[in-house]
């Protein structure tokens, strides 16, 4: 059992990291808690079931096209409700992204009508068993296309000009700026690439379970945890976070109850506040004044 | 003094035509007191059926002429506005539907009772509503504590399994379900071989199946809705679980169906319709359903077909007369679309109940139970 629940734990670990890396990049180059990010999982999931399903595209066309309409999705959000808001109050963007997540919560929620939806397998569902472990396709792809992007996103942000580019902005917006980089068009760059992989974890996961209105809403719950848990200032921080919930999520669910399976990310969330809000990873942040 | 005596005529005449009209004519009423939009997809095929027989009863001229009339109300599955619309419209109906929660259909009971309205529950499963002594509930759905006790006698008398697992949803109707599967065990003396909860909404069913797995199981009992339910049976079979599992009426839903895909097939459910392709009677009013609304009739929509026949053939025998209404309700044996329907004096019906299971996409029906035979 215990391998069954780690492997698990791994598979969930996954789909936290790669949402919550989304969150991080575009929370580190704007300052702004995007709570719109978690719908961008949902409208992943929504927009491969709705063209390939409703629409009757081919998943080879629908598939890519899910993922482009994500990352449009997650730009403007980033023009409607962060840009214009970037000088006032941090509430203010919470509160703006939160209502523009209830509004696309809604609107998919108004055309299945709280119905689930099926996503439609790409892969077979069956594989190979070792060690008691039934290696489901779906469940590896997860899991191997999670480290490649985590090694393709280090690979960027370390050896490439529009990565390091990237990086100062997170680091010092202004001194960024006077070296001459366009913080309008690296931010509009971070969230995209940001949306991106939230809309390619939603595709990732839908196939295991369901397309629903609310999605959303529940992995928004889980992406604070793991920004909380991993630490804002740290990139390593989310990923280390992530595994670190999914498995946790998974043995305790296996050995106790799966009743405390989700409020354990509730009781992270209040524990790493009182005890370190800097995070597990994260650096002390103090401003001089 | 001609052309006056003949306007006299003509006066006292239709003086005399239209109160007779009045007395006569005005329309049976009779409200339907639904959750229109939390629960469209059952409320329409109770709308449906309710308005089919509607028809089919004014179209071969009524109730000995007088029309039958339905006053639709949307409850929104609130209690408080189900209550709402039953002072308001209870005055003036001679019976009514409500629907499609438990705790709407208990909070218009009393007002029903005061009012003297039977009041009948065709998609109405929660045992609680004829559990209050109200002369004015009539029941004509099934009892889901009865439904789980079917299912567990069929598990043990009729597969003779005995290690059974229960999987419950932690809302009411879960929790409910349980309650009744687990009395039924504990009348055949066996404990359950696990017992698992699950909150709506969840997806991942890994721990749990994972546990599961380990449990040396014949048969699982599941009470939930599609959305849960269809996950956790394609996980569950995913990890090579594959006894069989079900006893819930929820999983009678297509929508079950359609999104468990292969993992439906082993999983069976409880209900008092089966669409018997050698049923002539079922298969002319399914025929005829489809044509009117374009889809397939369910349970509801039969079983609110049989509610209005029934309402209709108690008016036929009392009229207007409340407590004769009432009476003659509880007298009624009605030869239903879904079987014969008796009243006891708690509100609940006799009816036989199927189980039937998904076999590749259909309903193929296992064995139907005389529920007086239990235990």
């Amino acid at each position: 059992m215990l391998i069954n629940l780690l492997f698990n734990g791994i598979i969930t670990g996954s789909i936290y990291t790669l949402i919550s890396l989304g969150f991080i990049f575009a929370y580190r180059s704007t300052g702004a808690f995007n709570f719109f990010h978690g719908e961008l999982y949902m409208l992943g999931a929504f927009s491969g079931f709705a063209l390939h399903s409703l629409l009757g595209l081919p998943l080879v066309v629908s598939l890519p096209l899910a993922i482009l309409i994500t990352g449009l999705a997650g730009i403007a959000v980033e023009r409607i409700a962060i840009r214009p808001l970037i000088v006032a109050p941090h509430y203010h963007v919470i509160i703006a992204t939160a209502a523009l997540g209830l509004i696309i919560r809604n609107l998919v929620l108004m055309q299945t009508k709280g119905d689930a939806k099926l996503f439609p397998p790409y892969l077979p569902s069956s594989g190979p068993t070792v060690l008691d472990v039934q290696l489901q396709p779906q469940k590896v792809l997860i899991i191997t296309l999670t480290v490649v992007f985590v090694l393709l996103l280090h690979i960027f942000f370390k050896k490439t000009k529009t990565g390091k580019a990237m990086r100062a902005l997170v680091s010092n917006l202004k001194a960024a700026s006077l070296v001459g980089i366009n913080a309008g068009a690296m931010q509009m760059l971070t969230f995209g690439l940001a949306s991106v992989l939230g809309g390619i974890a939603g595709i990732l996961a839908a196939p295991l379970f369901v397309v629903d209105a609310y999605m959303g809403l529940y992995m928004t719950f889980k992406i604070f945890c793991v920004a909380v848990l991993g630490g804002l200032t740290s990139t390593t921080g989310p990923i280390v976070a992530g595994y670190l919930l999914g498995i946790t999520e998974n043995l305790i669910g296996g050995y106790i109850s799966s009743d405390y399976q989700d409020i354990l990310s509730f009781a992270i969330i209040i524990l790493v506040l009182v005890v370190r809000p800097s995070g597990i990873m994260g650096k002390k942040v103090s401003q001089k004044v | 003094m001609r052309n006056l005596s003949f306007v006299v005529l003509i006066a006292s005449l239709s003086v005399a035509l239209l109160a007779g009209a009045s007395a006569g004519d005005e329309p049976y009423a009779i409200g339907f007191n639904v959750s229109l939009t939390k629960t469209a997809a059952i409320a329409f095929q109770m709308k449906s059926g309710t308005e089919l027989a509607i028809e089919d009863i004014n179209g071969s001229g009524g109730i000995k002429g007088v029309p039958l009339k339905l006053l639709v109300d949307d409850n929104k599955l609130l209690p408080t506005e189900a209550v709402l619309i039953a002072k308001k419209t209870l005055p003036g109906i001679q019976a009514t539907i409500v629907g499609t929660s438990g705790s709407c259909f208990l909070a218009v009971m009393p007002i029903a009772a005061e009012a003297k309205v039977p009041i009948f529950g065709p998609g109405m499963g929660t045992p609680a509503v004829t559990e209050r002594a109200n002369k004015y509930v009539f029941r004509t759905h099934f009892n889901d504590k009865i439904g789980a006790y079917v299912f567990v006698n069929y598990l043990v008398k009729d597969l003779k399994l005995k290690k059974i697992a229960v999987v419950n949803e932690d809302r009411d109707y879960g929790i409910g379900g349980a309650a009744g599967v687990n009395e039924a065990l504990s009348k055949f003396g066996i404990k359950p071989a696990a017992e698992e909860r699950f909150s709506p909404g969840m997806v991942d069913f890994m721990p749990i199946v994972t546990r599961l797995k380990r449990v040396d199981l014949e048969a699982i009992a599941l009470w939930g809705f599609p959305n849960e339910t269809s996950i956790f049976a394609k996980q569950l079979r995913e990890a090579g679980v594959k006894v069989p599992m079900g006893g819930c009426n929820a999983l009678e839903s297509d929508k079950f169906k359609d999104l468990a895909g292969q993992a439906s097939n082993n999983v069976f459910y409880v209900s008092p319709y089966f669409p018997d392709p050698k049923d002539a009677k079922i298969q002319a009013f399914i025929r005829k359903f489809e044509q009117r609304f374009k889809t397939a009739p369910d349970a509801y929509a039969v079983n609110c077909y049989d509610t209005i026949q029934i309402i209709a053939e108690g008016l036929r025998k009392a009229g207007r007369n409340k407590d004769a209404l009432r009476d003659a309700i509880r007298a009624i044996h009605w030869k239903g679309l879904n079987g014969d329907l008796a009243f006891d004096a708690n509100g609940d019906n006799s009816r036989p109940l199927h189980i039937i299971g998904w076999q590749d996409g259909k309903r193929v029906k296992a064995t139907t139970w005389d529920i007086t035979k239990l235990f």
